[in-house]
């Protein structure tokens, strides 16, 4: 229960510093471009994806930065920090890791 | 188009602590079920339906407020609590027992005679009330919620709980518990029972009386503006 819990805590914070490490982006397109690149297969809720974006923020992994687009519309635009990315490099290498570890326990599994 | 802003206003005003979410929160979340909103006319879905669906994104709105909360304040949180729980709930069981002692010699020594034991608790139960007093007043003054006000004027009465709760695995009261399960014919647990009740209400639940009645003048008013913020309850 306790692995389960961290894997998808881990697995949102990589997503999320992930997307924002091409381009800057507000709460709902973070949500919508992770859900597009994973097939739907990981889906954020608003009330998964803030908690989230606001510990990333306090951690200055993230910076959120309120901009007014076209038509007067604000949104609050969250860029990845160069904390963010020192922190992103060594989580992907674990991420690799751990999906090579599982597919060799899933295949010694079928065979 | 629904107002977003005002629904999650009102959302978040359901919450129990009373804690106000800060505007610029309230915003955000309002623009991101705005957006939700939209990205369902697109698809096709009538107002209602969209509206239900972006709306179905939060299934427990106190909950959220309670993580963002943490997500943002977290630290100021654990130290909003030690000052006005943990701190103010410490001494005040530091002073019971100190007051204990001090009660306990003066009843067997200075003011021994038949009647000083009934005398002693009496006057105990009265310093009790205002060391209830004083813990829940120093709650206030650090700005705690009711609840902890409430936490840290019971909290010496917590302690002799557990005190007393230690007696249950002392190994010869233990014991008589064993030999009266083994031996029904000797009913030595009778023999204790009453003690331990009039432990139980003598030495914990009028001590608790004593000391919320203490803390009662100190549970109105309302938090301090910074704890309104952090959210501490």
């Amino acid at each position: 229960m306790m692995v389960v819990s961290k894997i998808k805590r881990g697995s949102a914070e990589f997503a999320i510093l992930s997307v924002l490490a091409e381009e800057r982006l507000y709460g709902y397109q973070i949500a919508q471009t992770i859900a597009d690149r994973t097939a739907g297969e990981l889906r954020f809720t608003l009330a998964s994806l803030y908690p989230m974006l606001y510990a990333l923020e306090k951690r200055a992994w993230i910076a959120g930065e309120w901009e007014t687009r076209r038509g007067g519309r604000k949104r609050r635009y969250y860029r990845l920090t160069p904390a963010g990315r020192r922190q992103l490099a060594p989580m992907r290498r674990q991420w690799d890791g751990f999906f090579r570890a599982i597919q060799r326990l899933s295949g010694a599994a079928d065979a | 188009m629904p107002d977003w802003q005002k629904l999650v206003h009102e959302r978040f005003a359901q919450e129990r602590s009373g804690a106000e979410m800060e505007p610029e929160v309230t915003e955000e979340l309002a623009h991101y079920l705005e957006d939700f909103y939209e990205a369902g006319l697109d698809k096709g879905l009538a107002e209602h339906e969209a509206a239900q669906r972006a709306l179905a994104e939060v299934r427990n709105w106190p909950r959220l407020a309670r993580k963002i909360k943490f997500a943002r304040y977290g630290g100021e949180m654990l130290s909003q609590r030690i000052q006005t729980l943990w701190m103010p709930g410490v001494a005040a069981a530091i002073l019971t027992a100190a007051v204990s002692v001090s009660v306990n010699r003066a009843a067997s020594t200075v003011l021994a005679g038949p009647h000083t034991p009934m005398f002693a608790y009496g006057g105990w139960l009265l310093i009790l009330a205002g060391v209830g007093a004083f813990a829940a007043g120093w709650s206030r003054l650090a700005g705690g919620s009711i609840t902890n006000r409430i936490g840290a004027a019971l909290f010496p009465a917590a302690m002799i709980f557990a005190a007393l709760g230690s007696l249950v695995t002392n190994p010869d009261l233990k014991m008589v518990v064993i030999a009266s399960v083994f031996s029904p014919g000797d009913v030595r647990i009778w023999g204790i029972l009453p003690v331990i009740a009039n432990s139980v209400v003598g030495g914990i639940v009028l001590p608790a009386v004593a000391l919320l009645a203490g803390a009662l003048p100190f549970l109105g008013g309302k938090l301090a503006e910074g704890n309104l913020r952090a959210g501490t309850a």
